[in-house]
Formats: structure tokens, C-alpha cells, sequence
């Protein structure tokens, strides 16, 4: 079994998800342990209620496993991987309950912080995708926020924001190569 | 070989110009499926997509961290291991009473509302109603007592059942009911039971569908029993609360049967 410190190699990661296609209960304890932190936070961030994260997350891995046979290692990491099904599943039930339960804007800066009671919370992945935010201007990071945290498409913001759709998805797709060059390097 | 507009293949354009949106989750279902088919051949616009991704992944690990429950790692390694098909001990996973409203439901709307469904020979097809009726009554009570682990279990406070009586469309013939059980700490269900159906059309293809024309699949029924239909039964991980209609497709993809789904009038809860 895997230990729960240090990143995975991709031929860790392949074989992570091939053992959890098995349903081994190992592999699905160290990918919890791993990943089962994040994807619940981004379910209560983004529904609003600890229900709904816990189903949320219970959804995320019950999905990983039937698309696991699909899952490349060399295309991309298991945390992208694992946060991709969760914000999609999230973001397709927040368009169900439209105008129900959306969440409110809420700008990465102003979140307030809360302490673990473990104190052992694993930040490393966390402290990069801050460091990556904050490389972004205001307005990029709201144009983030709109579609990410709110699920608002190019067309939304641009009509709520008065401004063209071209230029909003420019900004969007400018915004995501920003945070990636600035994460280049701090991936395993 | 391909076209080329600013070193992109122009066949890539329309797609290139999705992913962003691909990687923000916010395209739409049918965009969606467009891109991802495109991405299963073409390696370039994989890779674009793959570090969008990977860049709106890391949104999504920027929000503060909270503790999940205790519990929740051991409800999703016994989910897991129930979807692999490895049993596992799982905490409410089926109600009688709900199942037995449901059962109710059927036999009910069979006996009364299915022979409404029909359009022609009234007498007849009432007969023929009626022993479907007992003939599904009894699959159903068989698959109720395959699925149910516990006789002593009950329906929370806030569990629902919802049903549908399916009616034909365009002329065609047959009919049926479903049941839809939504519970906020189960998982939800839905069983469906039709009949009269042509055996031309099967494979048959059961959906719920929501509002915004969005389907989440119930399963198939390959071959038809002698009432020509059957029973089929799903459990799902997520919420089927939006879902508006039961729709039954024949192998052409052509709608054969329909129905509202709407709030049972059998309770469902016990205190």
C-alpha cells in the first residue's frame, strides 16, 4: 500500500486507479486519503451544505470508478483527474437546482481561513494553487470565479458583465494559461 | 493534409475554441460530447485540453480545506466495492415500506389506470390490462424480494416517492408505471414497469428525463416477456429529484412511451 506523503509517480497513479477499477479497498483508502480532502471542500464551496459535499464526494468516486479503465497517467494527474469529475458532477447539479441553490460569489482572497483540528492538513497542493491564483490580476480571478464557483458559461458573464463574448473568452483562456505556467514546474 | 489556420488544423478550430469552457465545466451537454469525441482522436487538442484542465483543477484546490465526517471514507469504500460488485455492509440501501408503496403504486395504477392508456377495443384491452397487471405484479413482488436486505427496514423522514403511468405516443401501443424514491442519506431508485410493447422495437431504453432535456438512464429491456414488457430497476448515486419524466425509447431511438413523474399519493414515510 501506498503511504499517504510525497506525490505519486504516474505509474503510481496507474496503478492506484487500475486497483480501484478492482474495487480494492486499499486503493480506494489512498486515493481518499489523498484526494478525499480537496474534492470535499470544492462539493462545500460550491453547494453550500455538508450534505451535499459528502454526496458530492461519494458521487466523484463512485464515477472515478466506472471511467477508471479510461484514466492515462501520462495525459494528466490523478488530482486534475479526480477534481475535473467532481467540479463537473457539482456543477451539473448546480444547473439542475438553477436559481436554488447557487453559491455566492466569493473571492479566493477573501475566504477566510479555518484551522484543521488535525493540524496535519496536506497544504502543499493547496499553497500551489493559492501561489498559482495569486499570480492572476483582480479581474482574472473573477472571471475565474464566475465560471468556476458559479457556473455562469462565457455567454452569462459576458451579458451580466456588458462585455463582448470573444473578449470574455480570451480572458478566461488567458487566466487558465497564467495559473498553469505559474504551477509549470511545481508538479511531480 | 489538413488545413492549417495559425498552425491549427481547421478541422481543430471549433473545438479549440470550446475548451476553455470544456475545462470551467460550462459547456453544454451536446458540446460537450462534440469536443470530447474529437479529443478521443486528435493528440493536439488533447494536450491543450489536458493543461486547461490541469489549470482549473488548481482553482479548485485553491478553496480553504475542510475535514469530511469520519464516516464518509467508509460509506465510499463500501460504495466502491458495491459498484465493483463486491459486497459490502451498506446502511440503508432499500426500504420496504417504500418499496411496498411503490409495489402498490403499480399494481394500482395497472389495475385502474393502465387499461386508460389504451386506445382501442376497450374491453378487451381492459382484460388484458388486468392479467398483465397480475402478471407484473408478481415480477415485481419477485423483484422487490431480490433486492430488499432488511424486512425490518423503514423510510426516513424525508424520503419520497414520486410515480409516473406511462401512456403511448404517436398511435403506438403498450403502457406502464414507474416509482421514483428520493431520500437526502439513501440512495435514490427507480423502478419501472412496462408492457404491451411490440418486440420489433427492443431493445427498449428506459430514461428519466429533467427539465432542461437532460437524461440520466435506467437501463434496457432486451427481451420482452409475454405481456410484452417487464421490469426494470435502478439504484443511483445521485439525487433524482430533478427529473420531471420517464420516457421509454424502442431501438430506433423513436419515443414509445411517456409519463409525468409527479408526488405519489401513497405516504411514504414513517415517523
Amino acid at each position: 500500500m501506498l503511504s499517504n506523503d510525497g506525490p505519486l509517480s504516474a505509474r503510481e497513479e496507474q496503478t492506484l486507479v487500475q486497483q480501484l477499477l478492482a474495487g480494492d479497498e486499499d486503493a480506494v483508502r489512498t486515493i481518499y486519503g489523498r484526494f478525499g480532502r480537496p474534492v470535499y471542500s470544492l462539493g462545500l464551496r460550491l453547494l453550500g451544505s455538508a450534505e451535499a459535499a459528502e454526496e458530492l464526494t461519494q458521487d466523484v468516486f463512485v464515477t472515478a470508478w466506472r471511467k477508471a479503465a479510461r484514466f492515462d497517467a501520462t495525459r494528466g494527474r490523478l488530482s486534475t483527474w479526480l477534481m475535473a469529475i467532481a467540479h463537473n458532477l457539482a456543477v451539473d447539479r448546480l444547473r439542475r437546482d438553477n436559481g436554488v441553490a447557487r453559491p455566492s460569489l466569493v473571492f479566493m482572497s477573501e475566504v477566510p481561513e479555518r484551522a484543521t483540528e488535525s493540524g496535519t492538513e496536506p497544504v502543499l497542493e493547496r499553497d500551489v494553487a493559492r501561489r498559482a491564483m495569486q499570480s492572476l490580476s483582480d479581474g482574472e480571478r473573477k472571471l475565474l470565479v464566475q465560471a468556476y464557483f458559479r457556473g455562469l458559461t462565457a455567454r452569462e458573464i459576458a451579458e451580466s458583465d456588458g462585455l463582448p463574448l470573444g473578449t470574455v473568452k480570451t480572458r478566461l483562456r488567458t487566466a487558465l494559461i497564467k495559473l498553469r505556467r505559474a504551477n509549470l514546474g511545481k508538479e511531480p | 493534409m489538413a488545413d492549417l489556420r495559425d498552425g491549427v488544423a481547421t478541422d481543430c478550430l471549433p473545438v479549440r475554441e470550446r475548451l476553455t469552457e470544456l475545462a470551467l465545466s460550462t459547456l453544454g451537454s451536446d458540446e460537450r460530447a462534440f469536443v470530447e469525441r474529437h479529443l478521443e482522436w486528435c493528440a493536439g487538442c488533447r494536450k491543450e485540453a489536458a493543461e486547461l484542465a490541469s489549470a482549473a483543477a488548481l482553482v479548485g484546490q485553491s478553496v480553504p480545506q475542510e475535514e469530511p465526517p469520519g464516516d464518509l471514507e467508509d460509506r465510499i469504500v463500501g460504495a466502491v466495492r458495491s459498484a465493483a460488485g463486491i459486497r459490502a455492509p451498506r446502511r440503508g440501501r432499500m426500504r420496504v415500506l417504500a418499496v411496498a408503496a411503490a409495489a402498490a403504486i403499480m399494481v394500482g395504477v395497472m389495475g385502474v389506470g393502465w387499461g386508460v392508456t389504451q386506445v382501442q377495443h376497450a374491453n378487451e384491452r381492459l382484460a388484458r390490462a388486468e392479467r398483465q397487471a397480475v402478471d407484473f405484479a408478481s415480477k415485481l413482488h419477485r423483484l422487490i424480494s431480490s433486492i430488499v436486505p432488511k424486512p425490518d427496514s423503514r423510510v426516513g423522514p424525508q424520503d419520497r416517492l414520486k410515480e409516473a403511468q406511462l401512456a403511448p405516443t404517436g398511435g403506438r401501443h403498450g403502457g406502464g408505471s414507474a416509482a421514483v424514491f428520493i431520500s437526502p442519506v439513501r440512495e435514490d431508485w427507480a423502478l419501472v414497469v412496462v408492457g404491451g410493447l411490440s418486440t420489433k422495437g427492443a431493445p427498449y431504453h428506459v430514461s428519466l428525463r429533467d427539465q432542461f432535456g437532460q437524461f440520466v438512464y435506467v437501463g434496457a429491456l432486451a427481451k420482452l416477456d409475454s405481456g410484452g414488457g417487464g421490469p426494470i430497476w435502478k439504484e443511483f448515486t445521485h439525487h433524482l429529484d430533478g427529473y420531471t419524466d420517464v420516457v421509454v425509447k424502442d431501438r430506433t431511438g423513436r419515443i414509445v412511451l411517456a409519463g409525468t413523474i409527479a408526488p405519489s399519493p401513497v405516504a411514504t414515510a414513517t415517523p
